[in-house]
């Protein structure tokens, strides 16, 4: 079935509850049983049909009972205020997987697992990201503060760099990982002081991560 | 402080107990607290001083009671019995540590051994297939590892994931795989769809050299 053409290009910020090199990104359970992520993205480039969404922010709270693909989870959408009506629908059309062919994006392949979808909020939302540095975070004022830095070494304090590819993934081909501090509030709340953390330069269409 | 100069490279695979991808890898404490399992390299080309050590192998089996970086670890060597006494001795001085860097992998496990059982000389079979991410390993009476794809649990589909450590001490890219081993020597285990992976890397004396396999 033909889609609308969409494309969205840019840093991304994803924070969860599990500890440092998230066993989810090898298909092994979550480290504490259950999943929390919160997820933020700037679009620097990107558009759906003849909708410009260049310079847009998105962000997404998350919160499944068990592994995600065990279902029952809830999601809180948030996207940037500063979106006009078409713009809004756009970046939501893609935010819940559809125009998008089966499993192609992590947005498609997540839907089916997300029994409560929260209504979306627009808001003004911070973010900056340094995928190189390894630095970043994200804000929505009353609903979700998250910072992501270096993983230090436990013995030598020093930072410890780590790369992962997954060639064949549906949301990253290629992501630094790091450590985040998340805490959320509203309808999808919690916190943890220490979790994983990827940054990753996203670039997805209906077919998925262009490689 | 000048070394003998020595050079060892080739393909390496490695199991253990942590769930796939391996928290260890990033720094977090392992999956199940202990630390158990078992790693082989088989040198491609390399050399000690003169010696030539080009087919050669070596496997280990170890475990720690937590985090390996908290040390308390036991360990067993196996060299290849196809070595020679020159053989023998040089590829023992690798594995214990000896002309080399105290920062080298070597080096960094081997500062958290607390017991070393005799190393045995004896048939290793190795296997290493890294594009169909199947391989294996074989010390009869010792060990026994199988790895074979990790799988999509809900697709069932192969699914494939590198971890790089531009800086590691150990690897610098290794390619993601699930284990299955046991251990039936003097350390025993049994394990079943955990951590492996497969990497391509050489050792000297300074550590890791960067290498495209």
């Amino acid at each position: 079935m033909p889609h609308v053409d969409w494309s969205i290009k840019g840093p991304e910020l994803s924070t969860c509850n599990c500890d440092w090199g998230c066993p989810c990104q090898f298909n092994a359970l979550p480290t504490h049983g259950y999943c929390r992520a919160a997820v933020a993205m700037q679009i620097d480039e990107g558009h759906f049909g003849d909708v410009r969404l260049d310079g847009l922010r998105w962000a997404s709270l998350l919160a499944w009972p068990g592994p995600i693909h065990y279902g029952n989870g809830a999601v809180q959408a948030i996207v940037d205020e500063r979106a006009d009506e078409r713009q809004r629908g756009a970046i939501l059309t893609i935010l819940s997987g559809e125009e998008t062919a089966p499993a192609a994006t992590i947005f498609n392949a997540l839907a089916a697992t997300l029994t409560t979808v929260h209504k979306p909020l627009f808001k003004p939302i911070l973010f900056a990201a340094d995928i190189e540095a390894r630095v970043g975070h994200f804000s929505v004022p009353g609903l979700v503060e998250a910072r992501a830095e270096p993983i230090l070494n436990p013995v030598s304090k020093s930072p410890h760099r780590a790369r992962v590819t997954l060639p064949h993934g549906f949301e990253y081909i290629a992501a630094e990982y790091g450590n985040s501090v998340t805490r959320t509030q509203g309808p999808v709340a919690f916190d943890w002081p220490r979790g994983h953390a990827h940054f990753a330069m996203l670039h997805l269409t209906p077919n998925g991560p262009v490689r | 402080m000048a070394y003998v100069d020595w050079m060892i490279e080739g393909p390496k695979i490695a199991s253990c107990n942590c769930d796939y991808g391996c928290p260890c890898e990033f720094n977090a404490p392992p999956t199940h607290d202990v630390c158990e399992g078992l790693e082989a390299m088989e040198i491609k080309q390399g050399h000690f001083g003169e010696v030539r050590l080009d087919g050669l192998r070596f496997a280990a089996a170890y475990r720690w009671p937590g985090p390996v970086h908290e040390g308390g670890g036991i360990v067993q060597g196996f060299i290849d019995e196809r070595a020679d006494a020159n053989q023998r001795d040089a590829l023992l001085k690798i594995v214990s540590g000896l002309e080399q860097e105290p920062t080298t992998a070597f080096n960094i496990y081997g500062s958290t051994i607390e017991k070393e059982y005799d190393p045995v000389f004896t048939a290793i079979e190795f296997r290493c297939d890294v594009e169909a991410r199947t391989g294996g390993l074989t010390v009869p009476g010792h060990l026994q590892l199988s790895i074979e794809p990790i799988r999509n649990p809900v697709t069932g589909r192969p699914h494939r994931a590198q971890i790089r450590l531009p800086e590691g001490f150990e690897f610098r890219e290794a390619e993601m795989a699930s284990g299955t081993f046991t251990g039936t020597g003097e350390i025993r285990f049994e394990n079943a769809k955990c951590y492996a992976f497969f990497t391509y890397v050489a050792y000297g004396p300074q550590g890791v050299i960067d290498v495209r396999s």
